[in-house]
């Protein structure tokens, strides 16, 4: 034990922190080392933000008294909430930061213990998780606090404790992935399973608002008539715990412990066989790929879009970042389709989605083409036109765009021709918005293995697609009213923004 | 400029920010001649290079490849070239087959002539059993045989290569010379750059030695030994001495 924490760790330790604080910069766009004051100002700056939207969102919150069971069971559902999400969050990060990595040639060949890189590791997916969980609930529990009474601080450790057991059960889920579904596949099914409970859960955070108070109503009675039951007590110890209940609090501070160190000492040993087979993937068997009659050409053009298609399709990491990138906002899709076919809103709500959607996935698969081309200046010796070589990409993208957009396009023209008639241009100017300003504001990568789009795309480049999305959605929604002046208003303040997302482009230095 | 020379290079110079990697540097290398191009690390090789093969674009200075100028019709001087880097430039997730189908259409390659020249190169760099397989298992070796197939099948007049010979293993060394040297009994101009001196020694008709951007030196090996005050008999001791001189001048 004393290994783990000797001199050698902490140098492992420094070493984490200090990735982990430039995988930071890298979020934020950072192009040279972050300074920590920086990041201290970013941070300060976030949560300014997070404690404002939570003093508005407590503003218009009831009276929160602890003994009422409706407080107990909304507070358990959200909890749970938040625990789906923490595992999800880790278990994304469990399978990068334990067999994603490519650096174990160096910590096996170092003089550390396996168990400290796992102890390392582990404290890294449960440092994430914590982080990403606590920015959003600390300043909530906090002014909670200031405002309703001392109790709520119990919320604090409860967060903690939270994280510690997503992250051991992450890490379990992970290396029982690997067991069954090897390495190279885990890394991809972790983060779609991530996406999907993500999914489950914006998907149950919606369900209030579709199906009414019923399902919860039921819940609260349930727990009425039959408090101290077992199952009850269970299920309400986080809430109970979170409302400074501090013999619930121990508890889950126990299980959390207790898992936590059942992880690190049950899966050591196959942590370090699975990481020797995770440095060891790359050399795998080459896999064979089936013979396509589609031919190149005898066109530059024709055989770049082709290259750019099938180098796409071909790569599931790269492909499950964009739909996992998409997949948030089809609740947002399946809340507005449920309310348009029960007569609440009609066809014209789907557009702006609509368009945002096909944005978004023109913008993600811009980034894979810039990223995922590892011979990039193979086109650049090649004797054609500079200007082909972009149209070529954007055609490419915009094909595989375009037939993510098809089917809920044609069926919008079925049900609202004028709206779907208005969503093909909005689509049109979206994905075209969409791989515009990624080509000129994405940082060209050298391709590393497998990159993640939220750890190397800045958020600048994100916010900025988003905002020339919302823009193109501005200018058509008028056009489904009929009104044409303020469509054409908004139509400049579009034009408006690209020309200065244009203008603000970095310049090549070549 | 001469029509003749496979390069003309003229007064070529690139600045980053405040360092000047190519300082007015003048090269001639004739028509069906294996040069190659060697310097000490930074010496401003592989950016000079690079501007030849349409990859930067020079602060001043002039190129004409094959006759054809390089600035004033890139498109075109680019039809006749082909650059090998030291890293490979192949995709991994395209195979053998399908990148050279790739490059060929990018160079408009007759697809009966694609086929043709195809198959004899992956027989020739014995990548036929793995040209259905994709790159990314591949080794570096492998990958920089792929790569140099891509830089063959256009058939190119002026063909460059930056440490061609990376990651490749003694037999397939030798193989990859051999398949240059045929290259270059055809006609092919071939310029490289390689820090093993006993290839360039072995291989090259004419050597230059580039440093701080400009070239210092240049010559067939003969002329080398003549022309410099080492008493040595190899390229190395050539090398070491001219760089000794120009870092003491």
């Amino acid at each position: 034990m004393m290994d783990l924490v000797s001199g050698a760790t902490r140098a492992v330790l420094a070493h984490e922190a200090r990735l982990s604080l430039r995988g930071i910069a890298d979020m934020a766009g950072a192009k040279t080392a972050m300074r920590p004051w920086r990041i201290a100002g970013v941070l300060a700056v976030v949560s300014t933000i997070i404690f404002g939207v939570s003093h508005l969102l407590l503003m218009t919150a009831s009276q929160l008294d602890p003994a009422d069971p409706r407080v107990q069971i909304t507070l358990t559902i959200n909890l749970a909430f938040l625990f789906v999400l923490m595992v999800s969050a880790a278990l994304d990060s469990a399978a990068y930061a334990l067999y994603a990595r490519g650096d174990y040639d160096l910590m096996f060949s170092a003089p550390l213990p396996p168990q400290t890189v796992l102890l390392v590791r582990a404290l890294n997916v449960f440092g994430f998780t914590l982080a990403k969980a606590g920015l959003y609930g600390a300043p909530m529990l906090i002014l909670l606090a200031v405002q309703r009474g001392a109790h709520w601080l119990a919320g604090l450790p409860l967060i903690v404790a939270l994280a510690l057991s997503a992250t051991a059960i992450a890490i379990g889920l992970a290396m029982g992935m690997v067991r069954l579904i090897g390495i190279r596949s885990t890394r991809v099914a972790a983060q779609v399973a991530a996406a999907l409970a993500g999914l489950l859960v914006l998907v149950m955070v919606q369900w209030e608002a579709i199906f009414g108070p019923g399902p919860k109503d039921a819940l609260v009675a349930g727990y009425i008539a039959n408090p101290q039951s077992l199952g009850w007590q269970l299920a309400t110890l986080p809430a109970r715990a979170m409302t400074g209940d501090s013999v619930a609090l121990s508890g889950v501070v126990a299980c959390a412990v207790l898992m936590a160190v059942l992880m690190f000492v049950g899966l050591a040993e196959s942590f370090v066989r699975n990481a020797v087979l995770a440095a060891g993937s790359a050399a795998t068997a080459p896999a064979r790929a089936r013979r396509s009659r589609a031919s190149f050409g005898t066109s530059p053009m024709a055989a770049l879009m082709l290259k750019e298609r099938r180098i796409i399709l071909r790569d599931p990491w790269l492909l499950s970042q964009i739909l996992m990138q998409c997949i948030f906002l089809i609740p947002v899709a399946a809340v507005t389709v449920y309310r348009v076919a029960s007569g609440a809103d009609d066809a014209s709500a789907l557009v702006p989605v609509l368009i945002v959607l096909c944005g978004q996935i023109a913008g993600g698969l811009t980034w894979i083409a810039l990223s995922a081309d590892e011979a990039s200046e193979l086109a650049l010796t090649a004797p054609m036109d500079p200007r082909l070589r972009a149209r070529a990409r954007i055609g490419a993208i915009s094909w595989l765009a375009v037939m993510f957009a098809a089917p809920p396009l044609m069926l919008l023209l079925v049900f609202d021709a004028w709206a779907g008639l208005v969503s093909l241009l909005g689509v049109a100017c979206a994905i075209i918005c969409g791989i515009l300003v990624n080509i000129w504001h994405q940082p060209k990568l050298a391709r590393t293995g497998m990159i993640r789009r939220r750890m190397k795309s800045p958020i600048s480049v994100t916010l900025m697609e988003l905002l020339a999305l919302m823009m193109v959605a501005v200018a058509l929604w008028p056009l489904l009213a009929g009104d044409y002046l303020a469509a054409m208003l908004g139509t400049l303040l579009a034009v408006a923004t690209m020309a200065v997302l244009y203008a603000a482009r970095p310049r090549a230095s070549a | 400029m001469s029509g003749h020379d496979a390069l003309v290079v003229r007064g070529l110079v690139k600045r980053f920010g405040g360092f000047t990697a190519v300082n007015s540097l003048d090269l001639n290398v004739r028509r069906g001649e294996l040069y190659a191009l060697l310097g000490p690390n930074g010496a401003g090789k592989t950016t000079s290079l690079r501007i030849v093969a349409g990859l930067l674009s020079p602060d001043a200075g002039e190129i004409s490849i094959c006759g054809i100028n390089r600035l004033r019709d890139p498109v075109a001087a680019k039809r006749v070239v082909a650059w090998l880097p030291d890293e490979p430039m192949v995709y991994d997730k395209l195979t053998p087959v399908e990148y050279l189908d790739f490059v060929a259409g990018l160079w408009q390659v007759e697809p009966a002539a694609t086929k043709r020249r195809r198959n004899a190169l992956l027989e020739t760099l014995d990548l036929t059993r793995v040209a259905d397989q994709r790159c990314e298992g591949f080794s570096k070796g492998m990958r920089q045989k792929v790569a140099l197939a891509g830089a063959l099948i256009h058939e190119p007049e002026l063909l460059i290569l930056d440490e061609p010979l990376t990651g490749l293993d003694a037999s397939m060394a030798r193989h990859v010379k051999e398949l240059l040297q045929a290259r270059v009994a055809t006609g092919v101009t071939v310029i490289l750059t390689t820090h093993i001196l006993e290839v360039a020694e072995r291989l090259s008709d004419r050597i230059g030695i580039i440093r701080n951007g400009k070239l210092v030196c240049e010559g067939t090996m003969a002329e080398l030994r003549d022309g410099g005050s080492s008493q040595g008999s190899t390229l190395e001791d050539v090398f070491l001495d001219v760089v000794a001189r120009e870092e003491a001048a």
